[in-house]
């Protein structure tokens, strides 16, 4: 359904059931969701944030819905979600705003110390004392 | 008991959501709208609009009433005008969010690929539907109830109110309908 379509007089229009295909640096997805959920993040963002003073402020906040937008729009693509679940995911994305980069980093830290650990079990070699 | 058992019921028919009427007549109905907008894309963008429009702004209207209500409970007592005032306009955004909540999701979540989630959202409508009456009920009580007091409060002057000095804190608000237009034309035209 195009936008003639929704343009158009409001006779019944066969509906086109083949859903577009968009393709970004060789990923494909359907644009509907993606655009959606960057748009739920958008109106979240606004009703929630938009109270903030000060330039400094203003910036960070915008950085932060900027990155809320691009892990939503690549959560949606990774999982191809429909419409309803790419909303829901960009309004919880957008409510969680900064926890992200906490989130973010607890899971790197995690994934940092569990390699040191290994690390050192691989330095330390077996239990075995040298004869 | 028979309460106990109209929910049990009302629980086992939304568990049971695959094997629903609902879900029966979605995967008969293979169009990318509900069937009663009779395949007319346009309807369906403003419905499409307007219930998620009127879910954001609901809830702006519920937390930004909640919080008043919360930031003067020291000073204003729950039975003056002004808390009567604020009480009724929660509650009819309540209403609002809730109505226009349910049928968003069911709107949004319209799929005949997956009947089960589409039958659960359609069948969540039917339950929720009578809450927001609730609510809406309770609103309009409330102004039967309070007409006295707070008609006689409201007729002490100063009488007419400067409206329009407020106008650019409706600028939110108008932010969140024009990206709920983008939305809804979003899906339509990329169904």
């Amino acid at each position: 359904m195009r936008f003639a379509a929704v343009a158009g007089a409001a006779a019944a229009t066969p509906i086109a059931t083949a859903p577009v295909t968009w393709d970004f640096l060789g990923y494909s997805y359907h644009p509907g969701p993606v655009l959606i959920s960057i748009i739920a993040v958008a109106i979240t963002r606004a009703i929630v944030f938009l109270q903030t003073k000060g330039r400094r402020q203003v910036v960070l906040d915008v950085l932060v819905s900027m990155l809320c937008a691009l892990i939503a729009a690549l959560w949606t693509q990774a999982h191809s979600l429909d419409l309803l679940q790419a909303g829901v995911t960009g309004i919880g994305v957008a409510a969680i705003g900064l926890g992200i980069i906490s989130m973010a980093k607890g899971q790197v830290g995690a994934a940092l110390r569990e390699g040191f650990q290994a690390m050192l079990k691989v330095l330390a070699g077996t239990n075995n004392p040298p004869a | 008991m028979t309460a106990l058992g109209f929910i049990a019921s009302l629980s086992a028919r939304a568990s049971d959501a695959a094997n629903s009427l609902s879900a029966a007549m979605v995967s008969n109905t293979q169009t990318p709208a509900p069937p009663s907008f009779n395949n007319d894309p346009q309807l369906f963008m403003w419905n499409l609009f307007l219930m998620t429009a009127g879910f954001f702004l609901g809830a702006m209207m519920v937390g930004r009433q909640g919080s008043r209500i919360w930031g003067q409970r020291r000073y204003d007592h729950p039975l003056d005008p002004v808390s009567l005032y604020r009480l009724i306009t929660l509650l009819a955004g309540m209403a609002l969010m809730i109505r226009c909540g349910a049928e968003a999701v069911s709107l949004w979540g319209w799929n005949p690929d997956d009947p089960a989630l589409t039958a659960r959202a359609l069948m969540a409508k039917r339950m929720v539907d009578p809450i927001a009456l609730a609510f809406g009920f309770t609103w309009m009580a409330l102004v039967i109830l309070g007409e006295p007091g707070i008609e006689h409060q409201l007729r002490k002057a100063p009488l007419p109110v400067d409206m329009w000095s407020r106008w650019p804190v409706l600028g939110r608000a108008l932010i969140v309908i024009a990206l709920s237009f983008a939305a809804a034309l979003v899906a339509v035209i990329f169904r």
